[in-house]
Parts: C-alpha cells; structure tokens; sequence
C-alpha cells in the first residue's frame, strides 16, 4: 500500500521535474501549438481571439437578450447577469478546450513519441498551456466589461494568479490521463466533446444554483467542476468568499488529479510506441 | 577503449525480451496495460540480448531485415519498453531513430532547425547558438528561410541530419538514417560521425551496409531472429555477416534466367543441356565472393562426332556491359580432342573469380575447329545458350561498381627531397 503510495507520488514528482527541466521546449511548443492551430488560416492567430469572443458575445447576447435573465443590484447578486455569466464562462471554456484538445495531443505527435528522445509529457500540459493562452483573452473581455459597467473590479480578483495556478495543475492532470488514455482508446476524443457539450449545462454557468430544483441540486455540488466555477465567481463576480469550502475542493482536486493524471501517464507511456 | 574497459559501462543490457502482442483492437492492449489482463497472441521481437558497451565504443548493428535491430535501438534510446530484462544507461542519451523528429512542413528551415534541435535536448539560446553552425552544415543557407514542405526529400534529410548531429550527446544512437541525401553528403556526415565517435561519446548504429559499419565501428552485434548471433570485432562480424548474405542471395537467387531456354540454340550436331556454376567444395551455387575459386561444368549433348571445338565463354553483366568472354582456342589454343557422339561433359574452372560487384549473366557456345583458311571470325556455333545463368559476386571489402579488381603493386617510392 505504502509502496504503491510512494510510487505514485514519484510518478508526479517525475513528471513536475520533467516539465521544470524542459520549460524552454514547453513554451516553445506551446507558442507553436497556438500558432499551428490557424497556421495556414488568412486571419491566423486573430482567430484565437475572434473564437472565444464570438462564443462570450453569443451567450450574453441568447441569454441577456432573447431570455432576458435580469439579476444583480442586490447585496446577494451584486453585478448583472453578463458579468455573472463571463465569469462562469471564461474558466469553464479553457477547462473545456483542455481537455478536448489534449485527447489528441499525443495522438498527433506519433513522430516525437515514438522516434526521438523526447519528454513527452510536455505533448498534453502544452495544450493545456495554449487553451489558458485563449482564456486570458476572454479574461480581459470580462474585466473591460466590467470597467465600462461599474468603472471597477472586484478587489479579490488580486487572487487571479493564485487560482489559475490551481487550474492549470488541475488541467495539466486531466490533460495527461486523457492523453494517455486516447493513444489506446481514440474514441475519447468523442466521448469528451460530447461531455462537454452537455457539461455546460451541468455546472453553475448559466443559471443560479438557487434555481436548481432541490433534487438536482447535490449533482452540483459533487460535480468538480461546479467548485472551480464558483471560485471564478467568488473572484470575479461575488467579490467576496461566498464559497470557502469549493476553494478547499479545488485545490485538493487539482493535487488530486495532477498525481493521478501523471500517475496513469507515466505507466501508459511504455505502451505508447506499441498502440502508435 | 583500452581504458574504458575498466570504468562501469554506459550501456547495460541484461536478458533483454521484447514480445508483441498482436491484438485484433487497441483497447485490448489498454485493458492489458491497466489491468494487466493477458489477451493476444504473442511475437517475440528480441530473445534474451545481454551485453555491456564502455564509454567510446563506437558499436554497429548488422543483421537482416526484421531482425530487430530497430526494435533493440528503440528499447535502448527508450521510446519502447521492454518485455523481460532490463536496460542501464548512465549519461545523455540523443537518438536518430528517423529524420525528420519535430519538423514541421509548414515553418522555415530556421524554425525548425531551431524547435527540431530543442526537440533533441538542447535550450533555446543553445539552439540558437548553434543554428549558424548547423545551417552551414547543411549548406541550405539560400532557402534555410523557405518553408520545410517546399525543400525536396534529399534536403529535408540533409537539414534534419544537420540538426540531429549537432547535439553532442554522450550516447548516440543512429538507425539507418545516413542512408539519405547525395553521395557527397552522406560523406560528410560520417566525416561528422567519425568525429561524434573520436570525441569520446558512446555510438551505436544500425545499418544494412556492413561497409559503413566497417568504416565507423570498432565492435560489431549481429542480429538474426531477435537474437544476438554474435558480438564482436567490427571485421569478424562483418565477414560473418556477408557470409550469411550471399549464402542465403545464393539459395534464393533464381540460378536460371527465366525465358532462357529460347536463347538455347542447338544445331543437327550439338546441343548444350546444362550448365551449372559449382564452388570449389563441388556444390552449385549462384553467389561468389570475389577472388573464389568458381567451377563451371557443361554438359553437351552430341549427335556426330567433334574434333577439336573451341569452347566459348561471355559473361555479360546485368546492365549489359560485356564483363569478359574467354574462347578456349584463342589467345590460347587448348586441345579438347575428339569428342564422340553421346553425352559429353566438360569441366572448367576459373581459379580467382576477379570479377567486381555485381550481378551477372553467363553465355556459353561451341564452334567447331576453325580451318586456318577460314575467316578469323566464330561464326556459326555449333551450339550457343545465351544468357543460361544468373550469378552475384561481391568483393570482400566496401562495394564498388568496377568490373573487376586490377591488381597492382607497388614496387618503390622515392621522394623529391635530396640529401644535401
């Protein structure tokens, strides 16, 4: 048990020491992959702005607009919906991206997996990388935004740093299972784009969690991604620790996922020049 | 290698077992991965490879295809994990498994110098440093800032050759990949490699050409059905090796040239029913190394009685060029004297086959004695059988493509300086 404990860990010191000694090589790539992805493309890296823009316009526009969802003013609901939503929408996006796009970071690098001596746990953490890239894009919408709107930020968005930290690590551990696992089984790169059209709807986005029939409501409350969402609001939108214990959770969580995503990448690797 | 003898080696290789399982869905390799659940058939790739390499040694891979030999190097450089046994390895390992590791078509030539020697191990600024050294290695600066996709294959492989061999890594593993590019580039890399192998790093390439083994290693691995048949001295290995070859090109090499028959012209007299090409234990073989003893025995049917007829040999090479012909009554008149009608065989024997590489064809006829009177010319054979054989010959030494190995010898130097 005790061995089994401490070999996990080694899996995920091995992993972070990996990262840290090939940082230069992760950046590099990082900066690649966010460039690949529209190389080719007339507008090119606009694109990675234009695309989470387009998205963040269409839901404030559905939602403020055809649905007419009208909250804030209050001293529970201190801002307006639009702020409530971005700030929900932006991290869920990036997790989102993370993870969709790390099924295949490993899949479409067979070159460097399999002909070089190459790190390569550094194929999903730099997708992960260039998906947050996207994000702080979106950020600054939301903070322009808000700006505009009430010619002021929250003060606790000053804890920013801190919790991207969080979901990166969060993110980077996904990200590595997922990897890992797609070389094996290519279908889930499906199974998670389907998950995360309907995931959306299942974390605290769109609605309050006040609406949610009493039912329903311990999906989410047991759904790790609601608790992130809600740090993101408690920062971003509530300006205040409305929810200490998803702080807790998430941090946990993110250790959590990193150990056992780097724990199932490291052992799957040895398979990987067999099923590539 | 004297000294590294004695110091811990750098490559420990022990019991070494590499089985795939053929799996009919990846999800079953998954499930075995995880769940360590046995389900597939089983291949063996690599039995049971032990052995130590020092710091230095600069050791070559030879065998047949599918042997292994990429399997071992993979397993080795660590992009393959080993079913049974294990690999030690102490210091920085960079690995040529195959040209072209991170390049990216739609970037420069300097972009992807620069990604592609990082992908290798090195930092930015070292990439950087080095790019001016490897561009001139490559001698690409004219395109170096066109996009990879539009070179040609010749200076993709030119430019990830550069790249490749400009970390100075102090394991260097190298599969195949020399073979790309021009002549004069492929010379110069190994100029590179006899350098990376002089510096003290630890080389191990595999190649089919036992000719480069020989020119850039000190020890030599054969490897045969993922088994290690022998390891040792480069030349030992080598000659063993080739041995093997054109034992096995000998067995599966088709000795008689299809269509051949119709080029068998006999007349009312004679009739040539076989000719067979035997080494010097007596057995048929099609495959020689040069300077053999090689036996030809030609079995003639006849229907009179021939006096005297003069015996011909040509032997053309497979691109057409006229190797050597050989009559047996010119330059030099030998006597093969009244033959009576009846089965006839005749034995020759070409004591030192000084023929070069290559494959050839054997043409055999028979003219009758030609009366002083006649014309100077053999005109009218009285059997002729083109092209009734297909034989290879190979020099010991590196390939070349002359037709045969003039010999030459010196017999003085004298030098322009004077004692005063």
């Amino acid at each position: 048990m005790s061995s089994a404990q401490s070999r996990s860990q080694s899996h995920a010191i091995r992993t972070t020491k990996s990262l840290i000694e090939h940082r230069g090589l992760l950046w590099e790539l990082t900066k690649r992959e966010q460039k690949d992805r529209y190389a080719g493309q007339m507008l090119g890296v606009a694109w990675s702005i234009g695309h989470p823009l387009f998205l963040i316009l269409l839901y404030v526009f559905i939602f403020n607009f055809v649905f007419r969802q009208t909250v804030g003013g209050t001293a529970e609901l201190p801002r307006d919906y639009t702020s409530y939503l971005l700030s929900g929408l932006v991290p869920w996006m990036a997790i989102q991206e993370s993870m969709s796009r790390s099924c295949s970071s490993v899949n479409g690098k067979v070159d460097l997996v399999k002909q070089a001596v190459f790190p390569i746990e550094v194929l999903p953490v730099r997708v992960v990388l260039a998906s947050h890239q996207s994000m702080l894009v979106s950020l600054a919408c939301l903070i322009v935004y808000q700006l505009i709107k009430y010619q002021s930020v929250p003060s606790t968005i000053l804890l920013l740093p801190l919790l991207l930290i969080v979901q990166l690590v969060f993110c980077a551990g996904i990200g590595c299972a997922f990897a890992a696992i797609a070389a094996y089984l290519r279908d889930l790169k499906d199974i998670v784009q389907v998950f995360s059209t309907a995931g959306i709807y299942l974390v605290p986005v769109f609605y309050l969690p006040a609406w949610v029939p009493g039912a329903f409501k311990p999906f989410l409350d047991v759904n790790p991604f609601s608790h992130f969402i809600w740090c993101y609001q408690d920062i971003l939108y509530y300006g205040s620790f409305r929810h200490p214990i998803s702080w807790l959770v998430s941090t946990l969580l993110a250790a959590l996922m990193f150990v056992l995503g780097s724990n199932v990448f490291q052992r799957l690797r040895v398979g990987f020049g067999n099923v590539l | 290698m004297t000294t590294g003898h004695s110091q811990e080696p750098v490559i420990r290789v022990r019991g070494l077992g590499k089985s795939y399982r053929v799996f009919d869905h990846p999800r079953e390799i998954l499930a075995e991965v995880l769940l360590g659940r046995k389900n597939g058939r089983e291949f063996k790739a690599l039995r049971d490879i032990s052995f130590d390499v020092h710091r230095g040694e600069v050791i070559g891979l030879v065998g047949p295809n599918g042997a292994g030999k990429s399997t071992l190097l993979k397993i080795i450089a660590g992009t393959l994990d080993a079913t049974e046994g294990e690999v030690q390895l102490t210091g920085s390992v960079s690995a040529i498994l195959e040209l072209g590791t991170g390049f990216q078509p739609d970037y420069s030539g300097r972009e992807n110098v620069v990604l592609g020697a990082m992908c290798l191990g090195l930092t930015r600024t070292e990439a950087l440093e080095k790019l001016d050294e490897i561009i001139d290695f490559s001698e690409l600066r004219g395109v170096i800032d066109q996009p990879f996709r539009t070179y040609s294959s010749g200076m993709k492989a030119r430019l990830t050759f550069s790249t490749a061999i400009s970390v100075s890594p102090e394991i260097f593993i190298v599969d195949e990949a020399l073979a790309a590019g021009d002549a004069y580039f492929v010379n110069k890399c190994l100029i590179r490699m006899k350098e990376i192998c002089t510096s003290g790093a630890t080389v191990f390439f595999v190649s089919h050409s036992t000719d480069l083994v020989k020119r850039l290693c000190t020890r030599a691995m054969l490897i045969e059905n993922g088994e290690m048949v022998l390891d040792g001295p480069v030349l030992e290995v080598c000659t063993a090796y080739e041995m093997k070859v054109l034992d096995h090109s000998s067995s599966v090499l088709q000795a008689v040239v299809p269509g051949s028959k119709d080029l068998n012209l006999s007349s009312a007299t004679a009739r040539i029913e076989t000719v067979e090409l035997l080494n010097k234990e007596g057995r048929a073989q099609n495959a020689y190394f040069q300077h053999e003893m090689v036996k030809v025995k030609i079995g003639l049917h006849l229907s009179d009685l021939v006096v005297n007829p003069a015996l011909w040999l040509k032997i053309t090479r497979s691109d057409g060029v006229n190797a050597t012909s050989w009559l047996s009554h010119e330059p030099e008149f030998h006597d093969l004297g009244s033959l009576p009608s009846g089965p006839v065989s005749i034995d020759l024997v070409m004591p030192d086959l000084e023929l070069g590489d290559g494959e050839y064809l054997l043409t055999v006829a028979i003219f009758p004695e030609k009366s002083s009177a006649d014309s100077a010319f053999y005109l009218d054979p009285l059997a002729l059988w083109e092209q009734c054989l297909r034989f290879t010959v190979r020099r010991r030494g590196r390939p070349l493509n002359t037709i045969y190995d003039q010999q030459v010898k010196i017999v003085g130097v004298s030098t322009g300086v004077e004692n005063d």
